[in-house]
């Protein structure tokens, strides 16, 4: 669509009976009330002539922008001297396209006079004369402050849902990781106490004492691994970041979490054996927390069986791809439960055990990594399989 | 400081699947001389149980461990035998309620990590025979007081006496003022329906219950420390006869 310098401008014709004079009030009268709308309009509306200098600012703009005198900005350049970098570098790019005779628009925060700054959508939309020659660039600017902060409100209340539910993952595990630390914790103070008795004793056999302070030191070990995979799964959203991650480091903090967990419920976890070599680009933590939901889920469904209870982690090295299978010694899961199995807020376990997120969480996860996670529906057990891409595929991956 | 039975060295059952923590429980007991027996599991500790029952003088047990609990090696140890051997259980991690293990007949349950006076002083006191127990006065005065006649219909499920406490519903107490866990007790009870008629002596609270997920009765479950010497024989005898296994009884589930 080609927008024309008078278009929109009334009637310009001399009506019936209508004495010239009057025509021209008329013709006056009905420009002064487009000037109104244009003026009164909260759009910033301007006309820039083709050298890019500013020639007119609405009352809307103005105000907008808390411009005290805008009259010493026209036939100025635009933007006006003193404006951030961006916006020169926004307007060379878009002022090109629109001398070009493209409209064309963007969007970027906008100081005012004042140190306030919204954020606006700008268009620019070139305008011909009746000769059909380009006259000059409409640029229109709406302020969008609210859209862009509801649209970061929003992804900022997804990545706190996602944050939540891996804690809320971490929480059913939390038997385990009580157990896992006391346990250790428990063998350390008794073994320094028994030390220390020895030696208040005077009679201290030094190999006996020796002996125990080994048993502290390599049962600390055990306590350290669990914290490590705490602290692997308590990295924060800003750390939530791309990089070329190791699987079997993955799996392992996510296990050292996990197994004590499964070892109390009496399942056999089967683990891949797995190199240190493979690595796939991803954030670790997310995919870890992705372990961790599928986990869950299986150590719910597998408890409740009486006996033969296991769950199995293997892994498909692809050419393009690697493949990690869950899968659990549940019988499968029905058709009906299987079509909601992803859908949010779907849950199966009672009320203040599952948040119903695990999984379509997951899979958004998983989608994010440009890959899949799928039910498999022709496995004999309950079997989950995540496909990610491998490290030549995506290169210049980055975050969310 | 040894602690020996006519001369003889006690022996004891460990049960626990880490193997550095049946060590190092083991060895607070050779410390006081006794013979030490360890299993990884609850089957192998009850299997270790059943050969050498008329030997064993206390059993420590974890609760959780593969195979079969620690739960079930107490049911095995007490089918036989309600009253003895003690059992103590250790725990990381609150896995059974005390009230539970405590009615199934476990003698004390302590947490982990262990604090090794307080585990010293419980098997001190379950390795004397039940006729010398709770006979020495209290040497400081109860926090709380609890006199209370315990009759009529509801009798029954309002006092339930163990082998080393009882436990009495919310609605038998009146006049105690809250109570709560480790407060000490003085308690008077008379109990015209029951064959003790009376019960006084003083005790520590193992455990109060205000809301039970189960619909169990509300009320508090309490250890003997001390027992009157009106009460403590006709107390022993009771327990003995009858057999109680429970060391303090869980209450019983609401009916309406």
């Amino acid at each position: 669509m080609r927008f024309q310098s008078s278009t929109g401008i009334g009637e310009s014709e001399l009506r019936n009976g209508e004495s010239p004079a009057c025509h021209i009030k008329r013709l006056e009268e009905e420009l002064r009330e487009k000037e109104r709308m244009i003026q009164n309009s909260p759009i910033c509306t301007k006309i820039i002539d083709l050298d890019r200098k500013l020639q007119f600012m609405s009352c809307g703009g103005v105000d907008a922008l808390k411009i005290p005198d805008i009259t010493q900005y026209y036939d100025k350049p635009y933007p006006p001297e003193g404006s951030p970098r961006y916006m020169y570098e926004l307007y060379d790019e878009h002022f090109a396209k629109a001398l070009a005779g493209e409209t064309t628009s963007f969007e970027c925060p906008i100081p005012d006079m004042k140190g306030g700054v919204e954020s606006y959508i700008t268009y620019l939309i070139p305008i011909y004369n009746d000769r059909d020659e380009l006259d000059f660039i409409l640029a229109s600017s709406a302020n969008i402050t609210q859209r862009v902060e509801a649209k970061r409100d929003l992804v900022k209340a997804h990545q706190t849902l996602v944050a939540n539910s891996k804690m809320a993952a971490l929480g059913e595990m939390a038997g385990g990781i009580a157990h896992e630390i006391n346990n250790p914790m428990c063998g350390i103070m008794l073994r320094a106490s028994q030390a220390l008795r020895l030696l208040e004793q005077g009679d201290a056999d030094t190999n006996k004492i020796k002996t125990f302070l080994k048993d502290i030191s390599s049962i600390g070990t055990r306590v350290k691994k669990i914290v490590n995979g705490l602290q692997f799964f308590s990295q924060t959203g800003s750390d939530e970041t791309m990089g070329i991650e190791n699987v079997k480091h993955m799996l392992d903090e996510t296990m050292a979490i996990c197994t004590e967990q499964f070892n109390m419920n009496d399942i056999d976890i089967r683990l891949p054996n797995l190199s240190s070599e493979i690595k796939v680009p991803c954030c670790s933590v997310q995919i870890g927390q992705v372990f961790l939901n599928i986990l869950n889920n299986a150590l719910y469904e597998v408890r409740r069986q009486n006996s033969d209870r296991w769950v199995e982690i293997s892994f498909e090295d692809r050419k393009n791809t690697i493949v990690i299978r869950i899968t659990d010694s549940g019988e499968g899961i029905s058709d009906e439960v299987a079509a909601k199995i992803f859908q949010p807020f779907y849950t199966k376990k009672e009320l203040g055990v599952g948040t119903g997120l695990g999984l379509s969480i997951s899979k958004g996860i998983i989608e994010r990594h440009r890959g899949t996670l799928v039910l498999d529906r022709e496995a004999k057990n309950t079997s989950f399989v995540i496909e990610l891409p491998k490290v030549e595929e995506m290169t210049n991956a980055t975050t969310k | 400081m040894s602690v020996d039975k006519n001369g003889k060295n006690i022996l004891v059952i460990v049960a626990d699947d880490q193997e550095y923590l049946r060590e190092a429980v083991s060895f607070e007991f050779e410390m006081l001389d006794a013979k030490v027996m360890t299993a990884e599991d609850g089957k192998e500790a009850s299997k270790l149980f059943e050969e050498h029952a008329d030997e064993v003088d206390i059993v420590v047990s974890d609760i959780r461990m593969p195979i079969c609990d620690g739960v079930d090696f107490l049911r095995a140890t007490r089918r036989d035998r309600p009253l003895f051997p003690p059992f103590v259980f250790m725990s990381g991690f609150a896995d059974l309620a005390l009230w539970d293990a405590l009615d199934q007949g476990a003698d004390a349950y302590i947490s982990k990590p262990i604090d090794v006076d307080h585990f010293h002083d419980v098997v001190k006191s379950l390795l004397q025979p039940m006729k010398q127990r709770w006979r020495r006065k209290l040497e400081t005065r109860c926090e709380k007081k609890l006199t209370c006649n315990v009759r009529g219909p509801t009798s029954e499920s309002a006092f339930e006496l163990g082998r080393a406490g009882f436990f009495i519903a919310q609605s038998a107490i009146d006049s105690a003022g809250p109570l709560r866990v480790n407060n000490t007790l003085e308690f008077d009870l008379v109990m015209p329906d029951h064959p003790l008629k009376r019960l006084s002596g003083s005790g520590r609270i193992a455990w109060t219950r205000s809301k039970s997920p189960d619909g169990l009765i509300n009320g508090i479950g309490v250890e003997f420390l001390y027992l009157h010497e009106d009460s403590h024989s006709p107390t022993v005898k009771y327990i003995t006869e009858n057999q109680i296994s429970k060391v303090i009884p869980r209450g019983e589930i609401r009916t309406r």
